[in-house]
């Protein structure tokens, strides 16, 4: 009946109680929209960027990381790719062989541009990664006749076409200068410019051959069914070879991106916050009006026998009653409105807004990912706002003055 | 309810001092009575005398600035806001001059609310709130809302709240004084019939000399002390 | 008028626990508002000041061509003395020439690709930070060349150091596209600007060896000019454009037209700044209408009576929305009373954004924010807020207004 008594006082100012629980409801479609986005977007970046290159394990040699150079370079032994194969956590790996030299204009030896080459095994990285994910297949490098995919950006600083050669100009595995002319079977733009201005894309065998490496390769990515089973897959691996390795999983191949997106959420927090706190302004307001409207009320209820308790207990029910009318009201239109949106992806479409996402190597699409967890962290937020906002009013009715009963109606 | 003829409720040299700002009114100076269970007591004198700080203390709503209140022989003055609050709920009834319904409630539901709150359980609960209103003709009234009733009929329910959980005493606060003079005359008549059929006892107070008449014992207070008390026969 | 206002001012105090309640609310938003619209501003200068410091400068005067197609081939010849001396003639700013090139680090089994800038020691020191950052070593001043080997000079960044393993006193080699080829080097200085993607390939030698380097004679490949204020860069870029018509065809390009990204992205985010602020004030809005309705509610007999007096419904309309309108007021007026403090105190001070630094440095900011609000960015809030009062004050106005003489003095 408490419950009920608080219900119906809500009914009592129908505007004021409408108003409210509008700006409840407007928190929490907000809110429950913002983090579904972040939530959303977040995964589907990590996801492509990890899908890009980085892979969920990489294994290289010990000091790989810290100098990412020739010299870390690993052999690529049978008894290892059999062991890569053999590995029960993963769907797949890829061995590459990266330097950095000069890519430099055929037809004009002083034209050229520093270069990230990279020597891919292209099936692999077909079936792995989203690297070739733009190239006909016709346009892959082959074996045995050597050629390069480059980034479309360093094409066009070079002049280069398809069709066209280059020279590479680089030091080879033993310290020896190293210059081979390669065929441009094809360019690749993938937004990100670390490759669209920089990456010379070669078959991994040419590559070798091109720096005297043997087997030697870079490192070697693997790809676990999810970004969740990284770490599981990083264990298997570690607990199948020998040490001298190391193994990083994602969250360490791409710290900056991932820092990125943190700050992101900081920047949601921060501003999800101002909303709700000016929104539980609104409810005290609300809650504080109609307590000090009713203060003989109040007053009767402590005559009749109710304890100051049970008072404070009935002002912070309405409070909630209150909000819960707007979370329900947010979530009847949000969580609609996310299955849909869940579906269908929003592609940025304005020059600027594309190009500024672009600074961050990132796809310019707006994807959002509805989570049953994140609807309740919601409500339960604002209903936690709710007791806060109502507190103070409540202590003032469940400390008012029985006498107030007696008082005569002006 | 207790054994007729014994003392409910006592006031032994009571005062009220309201202070506000610079002015100190004193409202009580020394007032001391007793009432005897079954009594019908009227609270009468000039407006100003003390009659609502009176009633005030009396139903332990507001607290004395010296003086004592003894309630079925219990002293007042030392127990908490909760105590105090269920000293109430056991023991007393109002009726007010604004009725004081909850507005939102329908009259079962206003006179259930004192049972709730006494943890009477809801069959019950509704059987007793149901017996009371219908006692007190409002059978009809039941889930009508105190904004859509009569102000007589708001103070009948007023009333049937107010023993509904059997009080040893019911405080009335000018009870007529919102009422025309035929419907004040039905409620009059309504508590002297549950004063003498039902031995509830009544404190109220008045100005009007047709309410005081009613009362088989009438206490005059002027500038906060008690000028006469008188019993008269019924 | 100012009657309308001294009953307006009353009534907001006759309920000031409900004015007070909204006022908080309003000042709460604002306050964010500007601190998160002065920190947006920060980061957005944050990383044009840093790349405006350690290479980009204001202006950049290069043979023409050079921007869409940035070549060794495209030069200033002559040292870029001609150029130089009519800058500093003008007094336009500080401005040091540049040979600027692609080029590929070697140690004995490493190899990283860099950008390779010969600079004018001196003159570099007045247009960029680098040679005022060095974390080891020093910088290429005279005394430096031909130091205590044969080998030229050549300072890295930090980031490249890691990645070769070098240290101060270790030789490099330097490859360049054409036929000169290479050149050995030794480091005699390491830096840390404070972008790690710069860090990483920006590697600087004497302006003579790198034009020894890259077999270009005399030629530079781009003056560049640091002004005393970045406002004043298109009048001095125009000013420059006519005193240079008489040298051999060359650009002159603001550093917003060479990386129109970095600009892009701040106004992006004062763009999203916009969308915060429509979300904050739209949250005000509804605190607002509410109490304003409240009152209303509350003085439906007062309104009664002065209709009855003869007050048209357009005067309580307008007294309403003064109202609003004194309540917003006052909110924006404290909140920006707490936010310029705040925001002038945390411009001092600056954020430390530790945590971050790792994506911050990748993207090319420090990791330190001073916030700071520009001229421009106070009308805008401001008139938000206004159209709040308005909109927000607009229903309960209406409903005042509308009200009949007889109904409203009924009501009880
Ligand atoms: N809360 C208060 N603060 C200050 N003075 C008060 C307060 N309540 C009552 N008084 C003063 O105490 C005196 C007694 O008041 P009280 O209300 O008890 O009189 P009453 O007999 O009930 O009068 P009425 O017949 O008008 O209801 C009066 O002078 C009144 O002004
Ligand atoms: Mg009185």
């Amino acid at each position: 009946m408490l419950g009920r008594l608080a219900w119906r006082n809500l009914g009592r100012n129908r505007r004021r109680t409408g108003l409210t629980a509008a700006a409840g409801a407007f928190a929490a479609l907000l809110m429950m929209l913002a983090l579904a986005l972040a939530r959303g977007s977040h995964e589907y970046w990590i996801d492509q960027s990890v899908r890009l290159y980085p892979g969920h394990v990489r294994l290289a040699l010990a000091g790989y990381e810290e100098h990412g150079t020739l010299e870390y370079g690993m052999r690529l032994s049978p008894a290892l790719r059999s062991a890569l194969d053999a590995l029960p956590g993963s769907v797949g790996w890829a061995p590459r062989l990266e330097t950095w030299g000069l890519a430099v204009q055929d037809a004009d030896g002083s034209l050229g541009r520093g270069a990230w080459i990279v020597g891919v095994d292209p099936e692999r990285e077909r079936e792995l990664t989203r690297l070739f994910d733009g190239l006909g297949s016709a346009e892959l490098p082959e074996p045995g006749a050597p050629g390069a995919v480059l980034g479309a950006d360093l094409a066009r600083a070079l002049g280069v076409r398809t069709g066209e050669s280059i020279l590479l100009l680089t030091g080879d595995y033993y310290g020896s200068q190293a210059a081979e002319r390669f065929r441009v079977t094809g360019t690749l733009s993938v937004g990100d410019p670390r490759f669209d201005e920089r990456a010379v894309l070669t078959h991994v065998g040419d590559m070798q051959a091109f720096l005297d490496a043997g087997r030697t390769v870079s490192h070697v990515v693997l790809f676990a069914p999810t970004g969740e089973r990284a770490d599981d897959l990083a264990r298997e691996l570690s607990a199948s070879l020998p040490g001298g390795y190391e193994i990083l999983t994602w969250p360490e191949l791409v710290p900056d991106l991932l820092q990125m997106l943190l700050l992101d959420d900081a920047g949601n927090w921060l501003s999800l916050s101002i909303l709700v706190v000016v929104v539980g302004f609104g409810l005290l307001n609300t809650v504080l009006m109609s307590v000090l409207e009713r203060r003989r009320e109040f007053g009767t209820l402590r005559a009749l026998g109710m304890r100051p308790r049970a008072v404070f207990g009935l002002v912070l029910i309405e409070s909630l009653l209150l909000t819960s009318a707007g979370i329900a009201a947010g979530l009847a239109i949000a969580v609609p409105l996310l299955l849909v949106l869940e579906r269908n992806p929003i592609p940025l479409t304005g020059e600027q807004l594309a190009a500024a996402v672009e600074t961050y190597h990132l796809d310019p699409v707006l994807v959002f990912d509805l989570s049953a967890a994140q609807l309740l962290g919601t409500s339960a937020v604002l209903l936690v706002v709710a007791l806060m906002a109502a507190l103070p009013p409540a202590l003032r009715a469940a400390r008012g003055q029985p006498r107030e009963a007696m008082r005569e109606p002006t | 309810m207790s054994e007729a003829g014994a003392i409910v409720l006592e006031a032994r040299e009571v005062s009220k001092v309201y202070v506000s700002g610079t002015v100190r009114t004193r409202a009580l100076d020394g007032v001391s009575l007793r009432v005897s269970s079954g009594e019908r007591v009227a609270l009468s004198g000039p407006s100003g005398s003390g009659k609502t700080t009176l009633l005030n203390l009396l139903g332990t709503l507001d607290r004395a600035s010296s003086g004592r209140i003894l309630l079925a022989g219990q002293d007042v003055g030392r127990l908490g806001e909760a105590e105090l609050a269920d000293l109430r709920l056991a023991r007393l009834g109002f009726v007010f001059q604004a009725y004081n319904l909850v507005p939102v409630l329908t009259a079962l539901e206003n006179v259930e609310l004192v049972l709730l709150l006494q943890g009477v359980r809801p069959a019950e609960r509704r059987r007793r709130a149901e017996l009371a209103l219908d006692d007190l003709g409002l059978g009809e009234l039941l889930h009508t809302r105190p904004g859509e009733m009569s102000g007589g009929q708001q103070q009948r329910v007023a009333v049937a709240r107010a023993i509904v959980s059997e009080p040893e005493i019911v405080l009335a606060d000018e009870p007529t004084a919102n009422l025309d003079s035929k419907t004040a005359a039905s409620l009059l008549d309504l508590m002297q019939q549950l004063n003498e059929e039902r031995g509830v006892t009544f404190l109220f107070s008045t100005h009007d000399p047709r309410v005081m008449e009613r009362a088989l014992r009438v206490i005059r207070l002027l500038d906060g002390r008690i000028e006469s008390d008188e019993r008269r026969a019924p | 008028m100012s009657a309308l206002f001294r009953i307006a001012w009353r009534n907001l105090l006759r309920g000031w626990r409900r004015s007070a309640v909204v006022l908080a609310s309003i000042v709460v938003g604002l306050t964010a508002c500007f601190g998160i619209l002065a920190w947006t501003v920060g980061l957005g200068h944050n990383g044009i000041d840093l790349a405006v410091r350690t290479h980009l400068a204001h202006l950049a005067i290069h043979a023409r061509g050079y921007h869409a197609d940035s070549s060794t081939d495209r030069r200033i010849p002559g040292d870029g003395a001609a150029v130089l001396s009519a800058v500093e003639r003008e007094g336009l700013g500080a401005a040091a020439p540049r040979l600027v090139g692609d080029g590929l680090v070697q140690t004995a089994r490493r190899n990283l690709s860099a950008v390779i800038v010969g600079v004018d020691a001196a003159r570099e020191s007045r247009v960029s930070s680098v040679p005022d950052s060095l974390v080891e070593g020093a910088y290429l001043d005279a005394a430096a060349h031909r130091w205590a080997s044969r080998l030229p000079p050549i300072v890295v960044g930090e980031e490249m150091a890691r990645r070769l393993g070098a240290e101060v006193g270790d030789k490099l080699v330097l490859r360049v596209p054409g036929d000169a080829g290479a050149g050995a080097f030794r480091v005699r200085g390491i830096y840390r600007s404070g972008s790690s993607a710069f860090d990483r390939s920006f590697v600087y030698v004497t302006l003579a060896d790198a034009q020894t380097l890259f077999a270009l004679g005399n030629a530079v490949t781009e003056i560049a000019l640091l002004l005393s204020d970045a406002a004043d860069a298109p009048q001095v870029q125009k000013r420059l454009r006519g005193l240079l018509a008489a040298e051999p065809p060359l650009e002159v390009l603001r550093w917003d037209e060479r990386q129109p990204r970095l600009a892009q992205m701040i106004e992006l985010m004062d763009q999203f700044s916009w969308v915060f602020y429509a979300v904050v004030f739209a949250a005000m809005a509804f605190g607002i209408a509410n109490a304003l309705l409240m009152s209303v509610y509350e003085r439906i007999r007062e309104f009664g009576l002065l209709r009855s007096m003869g007050l048209r419904g357009s005067r309580i309309l307008l007294l309403v929305l003064v109202e609003s309108f004194l309540l917003t007021g006052l909110g924006t007026g404290i909140g920006l009373g707490l936010a310029v403090p705040l925001v002038a105190w945390l411009g001092e001070v600056g954020i430390g954004m530790g945590w971050f630094s790792q994506a911050l440095g990748e993207y090319g900011f420090s990791d330190r924010i001073y916030p700071e609000l520009r001229p421009g960015d106070f009308p805008e809030p401001i008139g938000m807020a206004a159209a709040t009062a308005l909109l927000a004050g607009l229903w309960p106005a209406l409903r005042a207004a509308r009200l009949r003489p007889a109904e409203a003095l009924r009501h009880v």
